[in-house]
């Protein structure tokens, strides 16, 4: 129960960094996950959760105005769960997805109910209240935590049993088959990213990444750094001014 | 001009501070508006201290629709102080203050995108790249680094930028876009994601086929010949199978439980 609440608190606190701690993208699983085993006691284990779901989710993000999948809470939860009854990662993720879904509706109805209060800020305004122009953002704040912690606290309580039946009821082939899903699913992880990032122009750079992976065996460390390099040299060898784009379009004119 | 009026170091920086909560009561229909009002208070206050129509004016004009990245924001939070001072010194109409929520509305699109793409689309995924399989390995640096690699240069940026944004104002911004060096810092952040992206794909992505064919008595694992082929070649065939469906609009949450009753099929099928 008291760890329940502490879990509770750390997800929504972690949470809150991207509300109103500036948003550096800490509100992620492998965050999360090191965090939530250290209250459990299994650090290691919620190192490991929060790594394997990182794999999976690293492509949910909330660009813009969407919402995507609550991942603080499914990620909170799943790890939670998991080293409480002692479940492996694979019974975990299963878990996770659908938690991430739920939440995800409670997300977006706080995003909803918040237009609330900065309806109560113009109100405030034309008042000439604007201690309560600055309070309504608080509010919103409010709302946001409030709302993660009780997902995750009653997620907590009602999950552990939860967990127990169905981790005893799952078939042995649908538990084996749950552990090669979950070398799958970082796949859509991927995708996703590739959809955020892809340009025709630049598309070869990411075969020359696979390549180096596949190939040369470089991890993503050593990637990166190739990618540092490469992106380094991009930006002080490529055309450096207008004046000198002038100068080639004039070129091929002539030619 | 009547008095000339400047913000003081003390509120410039109380200024600076709050727009890490520019998302406190964020939602669907005026987005971070409140957490805009929130931010520039303090330099409402000292500017308008003497005049409350003005200031009326102030809070409503930073209560108005606004959305953009985190990180690129201060820098339009600059901006927007050196005009409401301009607001403030000038003679009663005598400035046109529309021009602060044009000037807003006018970077706050572009902004967003460079910001989404340098720090969603750049280094959280490199930090996540090189984090998740150090966490998944028991190493606790994992966490650290994504730590660092995502703070640091946020970061920086944040408070370069309101600082340039407050003393150059959009001067530089202009020079850089048009002198293209903006254009390129985001290919080059973007080719430097690109590589990072397709590394992860060996190391993370698994798929090892269980299947043994039989001809003739002679046992070929199927595998080894896909292996002779392109090392990797089926996780690479499976994302581009993702990114296939993403574009055909089918969505994450289905692709995922598709790739959950995969895994599940072909373990019993004895393929995996």
């Amino acid at each position: 129960m008291f760890q329940g609440f502490l879990v509770a608190l750390v997800a929504a606190l972690v949470y809150m960094e991207s509300r109103i701690g500036g948003q550096h993208m800490l509100d992620r699983p492998i965050i999360i996950g090191p965090l939530v085993g250290i209250i459990m006691g299994n650090p290691a284990m919620g190192l490991l959760i929060g790594g394997e779901l990182e794999l999976v989710w690293m492509g949910l993000v909330g660009i813009g105005t969407s919402t995507p999948p609550d991942v603080v809470v499914g990620s909170a939860l799943a790890t939670a769960l998991a080293i409480k009854t002692g479940a492996d990662y694979t019974t975990t993720l299963a878990l996770a997805i659908p938690i991430s879904l739920l939440a995800q509706v409670g997300s977006i109805g706080v995003c909803i109910l918040n237009t609330a209060f900065a309806h109560r800020a113009d109100a405030c305004a034309e008042k000439g209240d604007y201690r309560g122009v600055e309070i309504s953002n608080w509010m919103g704040s409010a709302l946001y935590f409030v709302f993660k912690f009780s997902m995750v606290f009653i997620g907590f309580l009602i999950g552990a049993d939860l967990i127990t039946a169905i981790v005893e009821n799952i078939p042995a082939v649908i538990q084996q088959g749950l552990g090669q899903s979950g070398n799958l699913l970082p796949a859509l992880g991927v995708a996703m990213l590739i959809q955020l990032t892809w340009d025709r122009k630049f598309g070869a750079f990411l075969f020359l990444g696979f390549a180096l992976a596949a190939f040369l065996n470089v991890s993503t460390l050593g990637a990166a750094i190739f990618g540092v390099v490469i992106a380094v040299l991009y930006f002080t060898m490529s055309g450096n001014n207008n004046a000198q784009a002038v100068a080639y379009s004039n070129e091929s004119e002539e030619l | 001009m009547a008095v000339e009026k400047k913000l003081s170091e003390k509120t410039l920086k109380k200024v600076y501070n709050r727009h890490y909560q520019l998302l406190g009561c964020f939602n669907y229909e005026r987005q971070m508006s409140t957490g805009y009002a929130w931010t520039m208070m303090p330099a409402l206050r000292e500017l308008y201290a003497d005049d409350p129509a003005e200031m009326k004016k102030g809070v409503k004009r930073h209560l108005e629709f606004f959305n953009c990245a985190t990180t690129p924001s201060p820098f339009i939070v600059g901006i927007t102080c050196a005009m409401e001072e301009q607001n403030a010194s000038a003679e009663p109409g005598e400035y046109d203050a529309s021009a602060i929520t044009s000037v807003k509305t006018a970077l706050m699109g572009p902004l967003a995108g460079i910001g989404d793409s340098f720090f969603w689309g750049t280094f959280r995924v490199i930090g996540a790249g090189i984090g998740a399989p150090l966490a998944v390995a028991g190493n606790f640096l994992g966490p650290l680094l994504y730590f660092l690699l995502n703070f640091i240069p946020s970061e920086i940026v944040r408070r370069l930028g309101f600082k340039i944004g407050y003393e150059g104002g959009s001067s530089f911004l202009t020079r850089i876009s048009a002198d293209g060096t903006l254009q390129k810092l985001t290919e080059a952040a973007r080719i430097m994601g690109l590589i990072v992206i397709g590394a992860m794909i060996p190391s993370m992505v698994k798929v090892n086929l269980a299947a043994v064919l039989n001809i003739n008595g002679a046992e070929i694992v199927l595998q080894s010949i896909v292996d002779q082929v392109c090392p990797y070649l089926l996780p690479l065939l499976l994302t581009f199978g993702c990114y296939r469906l993403l574009n055909k609009k089918i969505s994450g949450t289905a692709i995922m439980i598709g790739l959950l009753v995969l895994g599940v099929a072909a373990t019993a099928l004895h393929i995996l």
